[in-house]
């Protein structure tokens, strides 16, 4: 198994006439995701790669079962195309989009929340569960070179570093059950609590690593609540952005998360919260894979 | 990030009906001494500059007379205060204050809403509310859709201790600054402190207005108004820094986040959002003395690249450079490469004298990896080792030099 996707996952795309789109449209198909339609409004009654183009969500949800919209839309337009899927009903959102403006996220997760949508993004680069489905940009055309199937889930702040983590994984023979791309804002739908909950469910996630950074309480909450029971496999995580903590305030790295709000945020106050919950805290990069193999060695 | 000058702020909060002290902007010691005389007499003088942290810095002053005032420009102006040199000053009008309450509209990442927070601590800082006494900070939510309402601005200024005229003036002084909060897509309103009179009425004597540079692409109100060029988040861009933010905006199909360290030895270009930071993290823990951070998102890279690496070889006692990121899904790195390589050639760099470290991985490689054999010496990374090995190889070339 795995979550999220696999390749019975019905999938919409938002945005599909659009060039990015038909590129990742076709290397998620090729893979084996399972799209049935694509939105684009305007543009209804074309065909992409074979997939009817429709000009709403609406006439889209009349002819298919849509399990999940992923929207390949530019940050400054995603509100209404998002609020569409969401007012829908689809059960998952996937906003890749970078630089949506905050007002309108907050938006689009509170109405997300309120139709219980799982929203996912903005910023995030995608989600794969390898040997079965991908969907946006992850793994790029040759997911092969980096994402194998096997026993770890993957939760990363950083749609990089989550690639990073699985060539490291896949290099040593240990391979994922699914890797999802959280996003990197200060304001995202979904983060590290709720993905553990659903990998604590999954009979083949024998581990789970997570990839935190400066700012948000994100990994302040996974440690609270793997320590209220909520999570109870082995659990690693590489936590980064303390040197950041050492320069003046208010210097602007690539994420809109790594801001310190009223003590939350601090990547050394997370690493200590997650390891007063029994996760397993890599300092450095090297040292991860190695706690992996040792917490799946355990778990055996 | 971009935080308004205080009179830009001001004047956004007269028109969403607000009520603010008269205020100027002058210059000259004389005109300030004017402006105090037109507002009776006295007048708080304080530095005009774009960043946080004046009062503690000496830069707000309180002058009782025009002779007063005039002497608190002239002390401030030409003075440096929190790194910004000092240009302007505001004078405005002084505000009888009974009572002071701080308020701060923000975004929570945790609930993913903005939050009103809400003391009648007013007057100092938040980190000293919570240090005081932390249950007179009113933290509330807000629901977008629905917005701030004027009963739920009195709920606040009751939780807080307000009753009468006040707590009525209060609940519709938060409606409006919620609704400016959102009207100019801001990332936080703050009024510290917000003043109620003897008189029970509501005036803001100052106020803080932070801007979603996200959002900016929809305010052409704010051209000219919120510049993001203004400072790096503390202080004044370095000549550099500001050359970089022109070649970033030759193209808007990538763009960079670029910052300049002091006292650096090595050339910084390790991009994207997490790995930039473990990249950071390491070199630092390696005590490798990074000169800059550097990011760019995806797109048109290649002249960027090739500009930016010219203008980062430029800072002077730079002991080497490495450049690279993650490992790339489907974005081919050879573009970024080329980019790289017609500078170090253009430069006529030797990277056997001055070492040069690549890390890139992803669509590309073997294309890569054949342009940066172009120049001897070149040390490449690719997926098979990881950005901490590269980072701790730069460090060992350039400690000895």
């Amino acid at each position: 198994m795995s979550i999220l996707l696999d390749s019975t996952t019905r999938i919409l795309v938002q945005g599909i006439t659009g060039r990015q789109a038909r590129t990742h449209v076709a290397y998620m198909r090729k893979y084996g995701s399972n799209v049935v339609a694509g939105v684009s409004p305007g543009k209804g009654g074309q065909e992409v790669d074979g997939l009817p183009v429709y000009d709403t969500v609406a006439a889209a949800l009349a002819r298919h079962a849509v399990d999940i919209s992923v929207l390949f839309i530019p940050g400054p337009a995603v509100r209404d195309p998002a609020l569409e899927a969401i007012e829908h009903g689809i059960p998952h959102v996937h906003v890749l989009a970078e630089g949506v403006p905050h007002h309108d996220t907050a938006l689009i997760v509170e109405r997300a929340e309120a139709k219980g949508v799982r929203l996912i993004g903005p910023n995030s680069q995608g989600m794969i569960s390898p040997g079965k489905a991908k969907l946006g940009g992850t793994g790029g055309p040759e997911p092969d070179k980096v994402f194998r199937p096997g026993p770890v889930g993957i939760i990363s702040r950083s749609g990089g570093m989550g690639v990073e983590i699985g060539n490291a994984l896949t290099r040593r023979g240990v391979g994922q059950s699914t890797y999802v791309s959280i996003g990197g804002d200060l304001l995202i739908g979904t983060a590290f609590a709720p993905l553990l909950e659903l990998f604590e469910k999954d009979p083949e996630t024998k581990a789970v690593v997570m990839f935190g950074e400066a700012g948000t309480g994100h990994e302040e909450a996974a440690a609270g609540f793997i320590k209220a029971g909520g999570f109870t496999k082995p659990a690693v995580a590489l936590v980064v952005g303390e040197a950041m903590e050492r320069l003046p305030k208010g210097m602007s790295f690539g994420h809109t998360s790594s801001i310190i709000e009223r003590g939350l945020g601090s990547p050394r106050r997370k690493k200590e919260l997650l390891r007063e919950a029994g996760v397993r805290v890599a300092d450095t990069f090297a040292e991860l894979a190695p706690l992996v193999e040792a917490a799946l060695a355990r778990a055996a | 990030m971009a935080r308004l000058l205080e009179h830009h702020a001001l004047e956004f909060l007269a028109r969403a009906g607000i009520a603010v002290p008269g205020f100027e902007v002058v210059r000259e010691p004389a005109a300030a001494g004017a402006a105090a005389e037109r507002f009776g007499g006295s007048a708080v003088v304080k530095a005009l500059i774009p960043v946080g942290g004046r009062g503690k810095a000496g830069a707000i002053r309180l002058a009782r007379t025009p002779a007063a005032a005039a002497e608190a420009a002239a002390a401030l102006l030409g003075r440096t205060v929190a790194h910004f040199p000092v240009r302007e000053v505001l004078v405005s009008e002084l505000v009888d204050i009974a009572r002071e309450i701080f308020l701060s509209i923000t975004f929570d990442s945790m609930s993913r809403k903005p939050v009103v927070l809400f003391s009648a601590l007013g007057g100092i800082d938040i980190e000293e509310i919570l240090a005081k006494d932390p249950a007179r900070l009113i933290q509330r939510h807000v629901t977008v859709s629905a917005g701030l309402r004027p009963f739920e601005g009195r709920e606040i200024a009751e939780a807080a201790g307000f009753s009468g005229a006040a707590m009525v003036a209060l609940g519709e002084a938060l409606a409006a600054l919620y609704r400016l909060f959102c009207q100019l897509d801001a990332q936080t309103v703050e009024v510290n402190p917000l003043a109620v009179t003897a008189e029970e009425a509501v005036i803001a004597p100052s106020a803080v207005i932070v801007v979603d540079n996200q959002a900016l692409f929809r305010h052409p109100e704010l051209a000219g108004i919120a510049d993001p060029n203004a400072t790096n988040g503390w202080r004044p861009l370095t000549p550099r820094e500001l050359r970089m933010r022109e070649i970033d905006a030759t193209d808007d199909g990538s763009s960079i986040r670029f910052n300049e360290l002091e006292a650096g030895r090595v050339g910084f270009m390790l991009t994207g959002g997490g790995a930039g930071f473990l990249a950071f993290d390491t070199i630092m823990r390696l005590d490798g003395r990074p000169a800059t951070t550097f990011d760019i998102t995806p797109g048109r890279v290649e002249e960027k690249m090739y500009l930016a690496t010219k203008e980062i070889l430029s800072i002077p006692g730079l002991k080497g450079l490495i450049v690279g990121g993650n490992i790339t899904n489907f974005i081919p790195i050879d573009v970024k490469v080329r980019g790289v390589m017609r500078a170090l050639t253009e430069l006529r760099v030797d990277p056997t004298r001055f070492p040069v470290v690549f890390r890139f991985a992803g669509p590309g490689t073997e294309e890569s990896k054949r342009l940066a054999a172009g120049l001897p010496g070149i040390e490449y990374f690719d997926a098979s080792r990881t950005i901490e090995d590269a980072v701790a190889r730069i460090v060992e070339l350039t400690r000895a030099r």
